[in-house]
């Protein structure tokens, strides 16, 4: 084998080990999260002052009258085969009840997304740009205040916006995905379309808003920056510009840094949902969570963390593997 | 040549703009010390959802409290919680870094030292594996709410992020000559610190600073907005917002009001940052 295969083997190695270092620290900090809190809910399941026998049954049900370290153990055990408890609450498999969360939250996350880069990056590219002194300072501006606007602001704005002035959907009533897209499919033609997507669209919004404010920022400060460097203009005074410019040079050194601060923005976009999906009475990760913490009901609320950290995570790795892919200068080192 | 004379203009006035704007909930928190038009809590009768009068400049709130003076009270403790917890949050992080930065810039490379500054780096980097948010959710779980723990749960959210970008700047500190001296001449290892690396590091710790501010002061409101930070009737700006947005038909300036000076207070000191930024970086 050549010596950079090797040199890209060891490096994926270390960084898996990396990451599943970095869980296991994460995995204790949520565990003690359980031991930490007080009053839990098997007080609340058993009830305060009720019969000793049946505490000490429902303690044995739920593996609570050993040792922490024991304790911690059995639930990593657990963990790995994909059994992260028994929600006091739902009364139903933490890890099912996560999972489904998930799959909501992600739809909402990847259209915010989808909308932050397709919006940040033409704009960002434009403002970074030449022809554009007029339009620059407002747009400026606006992205300034974007920064500023937080995502629950813009998720309560968009509620009322939608949901009162639009009049595009009941504030309060979450439609899901799979309802959402016959009704927009079906109702492309007559009046369903619009506030079957106003469902989805927003609350990606929101998440997308600030997103769209802080990548264009950066694309934005990228260009200019590159634009000021002397390979710039040699490869104009060769008469390279316009679109070949753009693609092969302009937008190949600016989407290294751009992807891994997407990267950086998708977990607060994530961290953000819990939020907006609040507003929105969308039954997601971060609903969960509000609701596990209200419920104490503490397996949900691990479940529900040690899910967020298994993405960050996996998020961040990827970025790093996909800034390495896009930077020759790392390859070759 | 236009272009250096825009740059050299702009951090006075970034600054300048940010100081205005985070001055206006700051200044407001003061007053409310001496002053407030009536109790924050007090419900009065004809104020319920009251429109815009000279009396209650704001309006009042859905139960008939003024909402200009719960503004005022929300700031102050918005603000307060805050400050309290970006102070913690720094001392904690200072300690921290420094520990781990001259564990590693020991005379003789120590095996104690390596494993103090790694244990430090795993820490940090194991809380950041949590987004924020969710940390001080974590940690508001196990204390629950009201005044106090969300703070306690704020200042545990910001100290591994300030952490991380202290040791970033005491790494380079510590690579300077003047610390090697110091240590020569056998200053104490907290005397090199507070009196040789602080100072040095100060810029980007300063410039930082703002940022985590406004990260503390939008993780407060949306804990409280969420029902799981300040207890009501308590008046902060996330708790006001909770109240109000089932009301915002009736009595839109309730909402809009708080919403207001949040985005003002971030927006201030966001400015502030970036003319801190461009002023600490354009000195040097």
């Amino acid at each position: 084998m050549s010596t950079p295969t090797i040199r890209i083997i060891t490096k994926l190695v270390k960084n898996t080990l990396d990451a599943l270092l970095l869980l296991l620290g994460v995995s204790v900090v949520v565990f003690s999260l359980l031991y930490l809190t007080p009053g839990n809910a098997l007080l609340i399941q058993v009830g305060v002052g009720s019969d000793r026998a049946l505490t000490e049954s429902y303690q044995a049900l739920f593996s609570l009258n050993t040792s922490p370290v024991i304790q911690y153990f059995e639930w990593l055990q657990g963990l790995l085969r994909g059994n992260f408890g028994v929600s006091y609450v739902y009364h139903a498999p933490v890890f099912t009840i996560v999972l489904h969360a998930l799959g909501v939250t992600a739809a909402i996350a990847s259209v915010a997304m989808i909308i932050a880069v397709g919006v940040s990056l033409p704009l960002g590219l434009y403002l970074g740009g030449s022809g554009s002194q007029v339009l620059r300072a407002p747009l400026s501006g606006i992205i300034t205040l974007g920064v500023a606007v937080p995502q629950f602001l813009w998720g309560i704005l968009l509620l009322y916006l939608f949901g009162n002035v639009f009049s595009a959907f009941v504030p309060g009533v979450y439609a899901p995905l799979s309802s959402i897209l016959p009704m927009a499919m079906a109702g492309s033609s007559g009046n369903n379309a619009i506030p079957a997507l106003a469902y989805l669209l927003a609350p990606a919004l929101a998440l997308a808003l600030p997103a769209i404010a802080i990548l264009s920022r950066y694309t934005y400060n990228s260009v200019r920056e590159l634009n000021a460097q002397p390979f710039m203009l040699a490869l104009q005074c060769r008469g390279i510009g316009g679109w070949q410019l753009l693609r092969r040079h302009t937008l190949r050194n600016l989407l290294v840094g751009y992807t891994s601060f997407s990267g950086i923005l998708l977990i607060d976009l994530l961290a953000g949902s819990v939020l907006v999906e609040y507003i929105f009475n969308i039954p997601g990760l971060g609903n969960t969570l509000v609701t596990g913490i209200h419920q104490r009901d503490t397996l949900l609320v691990q479940g529900a963390v040690l899910y967020v950290a298994f993405l960050v995570v996996v998020i961040n790795k990827i970025t790093d593997g996909l800034y390495y892919i896009l930077n020759p200068k790392l390859r070759r080192a | 040549m236009h272009h250096s004379q825009e740059s050299a203009h702009l951090p006075p006035l970034t600054l300048a703009l940010g100081i205005i704007l985070a001055g206006i909930p700051l200044a407001m928190g003061l007053i409310s010390l001496l002053y407030t038009p009536f109790e924050p809590n007090l419900i009065i009768a004809n104020a319920v959802s009251a429109p815009i009068t000279p009396t209650h400049p704001l309006g009042g709130d859905y139960l008939g409290r003024d909402t200009l003076s719960r503004l005022m009270t929300g700031a102050r403790i918005t603000i307060t919680m805050a400050t309290m917890a970006i102070t913690t949050a720094t001392i904690t992080a200072f300690a921290l870094s420094a520990t781990s930065v001259a564990a590693l810039n020991t005379p003789t490379p120590s095996r104690t030292g390596q494993l103090t500054h790694k244990t430090i780096t795993f820490l940090t980097n194991t809380l950041m594996g949590i987004p924020s948010l969710l940390l001080a959710l974590a940690v508001v779980s196990i204390l629950g709410g009201g005044i106090a723990n969300t703070t306690i749960a704020i200042t545990i959210m910001l100290v591994p992020g300030l952490t991380r970008v202290m040791q970033a700047a005491l790494i380079q500190v510590y690579a300077e000559d003047y610390i090697k001296v110091a240590k020569t001449w056998g200053v104490s290892n907290i005397n090199i610190a507070l009196k040789h690396a602080l100072p040095n590091a100060a810029p980007s710790i300063i410039v930082a600073i703002p940022i985590y501010m406004s990260a503390a002061i939008l993780v407060e409101a949306g804990l409280s907005y969420l029902g799981l930070g300040v207890a009501p009737p308590t008046p902060s700006w996330g708790i006001m917002l909770n109240q109000s947005i089932p009301h915002i038909n009736a009595q839109p300036m309730a909402a809009i009001a708080p919403a207001t000076m949040i985005i003002f207070t971030i927006l201030g000191l966001n400015l502030i940052s970036d003319g801190l930024n461009q002023k600490l970086r354009g000195k040097k």
